[in-house]
């Protein structure tokens, strides 16, 4: 298949999992007992003309109509470029996640900037010394990354860094343009807990594809030739180990996403995670509709980028 | 002069040798699936205390003699409640892993035979589930469907079947095209019975490496779901919801937090080097050369 046919397809592809992603999002608080306007009118409730104020509001919500009528608006909207009010505090939606993203997104950047290059080096290593001591110390040790919950990894740090040594903040978060320092400071444990389940995932996949590059013929013939050992690893065989990491990294986003929103629960730092809970228990459709659509979305592009990325940079994929 | 000749080995002998030889992972693993059933069958077994015991005179104690791993806000014993919480912990986990192979299975043979549009459809669908990130997807159905250990399991096991459907999948794919499997639709066998009777028997084994890999993740999903408070909801408890309320007291009772995701750690971790395990000796190619 041509790249340009390659591509489209794989759009189309990805609309129809975005469609798909829609339709849930948007019945998974219809299909469940609780009612919006009921919850927003609070203990108003109980009042005798509640009846018609509860009418009105769902009226004014749009939540009279037929669902299939709901959906219709909602995406014409969205194609519109509007995703609507928050149910509860009238907020643009957008609005609402603009201000929830930066937490989130400083998490996972934070995590790929450490984890891709120590993986890299991690798992090269190791891969040239497979079957010794450090390869199985550090493959034991991704094990045990990998198996973390992320929650306890971060109360952990907690605890050593904040309640014993007191070196580091528990948890807030801090505007990089108020206080670059503080933002810095509040975002090290954070970041380090999500890292390290990343690290633990790339080394492992480092390893894996070094060990096969390791195993072809030019390997051998460059060590034959007398090049050195390390500029062997180093150079020539990581620049073909590193280059399938691209795609992981974009599988991986989906994960990262859910794990930092299990960090930031943990350190209060109230991004995308705290935003979506809340509104789900509030009952808030369209921000939660909105806030779980563009998430698929930047994740689902992030992992076709990468994986376009991979095909244009890697000539051996290009079929 | 004669080589020296390799001494025959008695039955004891080779068995033994043969024990050495599955390496200290093994045995440990072993070990702990041992205690792992004996707490299953007989929690009580173990422990004298009473995970639900409330005693106002022993609340949030450091380990001792008396209560090994501490006591709880309740002052209940915390290795009582972790034991107790095995059944449902293990049972979430394993019932979630079912319900995904009872979704992924057959639509995974499905779409390795069906035409393009019905395969187009199937993997879209188990794409968009994969794609999106689990745990928002988690919180989502969690907070609408309620929080019993019954929607969890419905819940990780949804996401899970995606993992199951494409191995299926890609394994149906390979298959299909195989001699065997073109004989048996020589000989006059329908394309059900191809499926079950020659095309799942061989997938199995890629099958039983990803289960014990899917439990772990299971067993991290449900933790996190229930630091987010999605958990089971007590008198029930599993490790996570224990991991949860433990969080209240990590200053003044930190090494109550600590044993309660050591636990879940060391679950998972067992569970990914028993997958390992089984991979490596299924598929003699992965086996690693023993230096």
């Amino acid at each position: 298949m041509g790249f340009v046919r390659r591509a489209a397809f794989e759009a189309g592809r990805l609309l129809l999992v975005l469609w798909l992603v829609s339709v849930l999002a948007f019945l998974a608080l219809r299909l469940t007992p609780g009612d919006p306007a009921l919850l927003l009118l609070g203990p108003q409730a109980g009042r005798p003309d509640a009846a018609e104020t509860l009418a009105r509001l769902r009226e004014q919500m749009g939540l009279d109509k037929p669902w299939i009528v709901q959906y219709g608006i909602w995406i014409g909207d969205i194609l519109r470029g509007d995703f609507g009010v928050s149910n509860r505090s009238g907020t643009p939606v957008v609005d609402l996640i603009a201000g929830a993203v930066p937490p989130t997104l400083w998490l996972i950047v934070g995590a790929v900037v450490i984890s891709v290059p120590l993986s890299i080096l991690l798992g090269m290593w190791t891969a040239s010394r497979r079957g010794g001591l450090a390869d199985r110390a550090v493959r034991g040790a991704t094990t045990v990354a990998i198996a973390l919950p992320g929650v306890w990894l971060g109360l952990l740090l907690i605890i050593l860094f904040s309640v014993v040594w007191r070196v580091l903040p528990s948890g807030g978060w801090v505007d990089p343009l108020d206080d670059p320092l503080g933002f810095l400071t509040h975002l090290v444990l954070p970041v380090a807990t999500l890292a390290v389940y990343l690290t633990g995932v790339l080394t492992r996949f480092v390893h894996a594809e070094a060990s096969d590059v390791f195993a072809e013929d030019y390997m051998r013939t460059s060590r034959a030739m007398g090049l050195p050992a390390r500029r062997i690893v180093y150079v020539y065989a990581a620049r073909n180990a590193v280059l399938p990491m691209i795609t992981i990294v974009g599988v991986q986003i989906g994960a990262l996403v859910g794990g930092a929103v299990l960090v930031e629960a943990v350190f209060g730092l109230g991004g995308l995670g705290q935003l979506l809970l809340s509104s789900v228990l509030n009952r808030d459709y369209q921000v939660v509709q909105g806030a779980v659509l563009l998430t698929t979305v930047v994740v689902l592009v992030v992992g076709f980028l990468a994986d376009l990325v991979h095909r244009l940079v890697d000539p051996r994929i290009a079929r | 002069m004669s080589a020296a000749l390799p001494r025959e080995r008695g039955p004891l002998g080779s068995a033994l040798a043969r024990v050495a030889g599955f390496g200290p992972a093994r045995v440990l693993l072993a070990l702990l699936g041992l205690l792992t059933v004996i707490v299953l069958a007989w929690p009580g077994l173990l422990t004298p205390y009473d995970p639900a015991a409330i005693d106002a005179t022993a609340i949030l104690r450091p380990p001792s003699w008396e209560h090994p791993l501490g006591t709880d806000e309740a002052g209940a014993d915390i290795a009582a409640r972790i034991l107790y919480a095995t059944r449902l912990e293990l049972g979430v986990a394993a019932g979630s892993v079912a319900v995904a192979l009872v979704i992924g299975i057959p639509t995974g043979l499905v779409a390795g035979v069906a035409p393009r549009v019905v395969d187009g459809l199937l993997s879209s669908t188990a794409s968009a589930t994969l794609a999106f990130p689990l745990i928002l997807f988690a919180v989502l159905m969690a907070a609408s469907f309620g929080t019993t250990a019954g929607t969890l399991v419905g819940i990780i096991g949804f996401l899970y079947f995606p993992r199951v459907f494409l191995l299926v999948r890609a394994q149906t794919r390979t298959l299909r095209a195989r001699e065997f499997v073109t004989s048996a639709r020589v000989a006059g066998l329908g394309p059900a019975r191809i499926l079950a009777r020659h095309v799942l028997p061989n997938a199995t084994g890629p099958l039983l490496t990803l289960v014990p890999q899917l439990m772990a993740e299971a067993i991290l999903v449900e933790a996190g779901l229930s630091y987010l408070g999605l958990g089971v909801q007590l008198p029930d408890a599993t490790w996570g919801t224990i991991l949860e309320s433990s969080k209240s007291y990590y200053v003044t009772a930190p090494s109550y937090a600590i044993v309660a995701g050591l636990v879940i750690t060391l679950a998972a971790a067992a569970l990914m080097v028993a997958g390992e395990l089984i991979a490596e000796s299924s598929n003699p190619l992965r086996r690693r050369r023993r230096p």
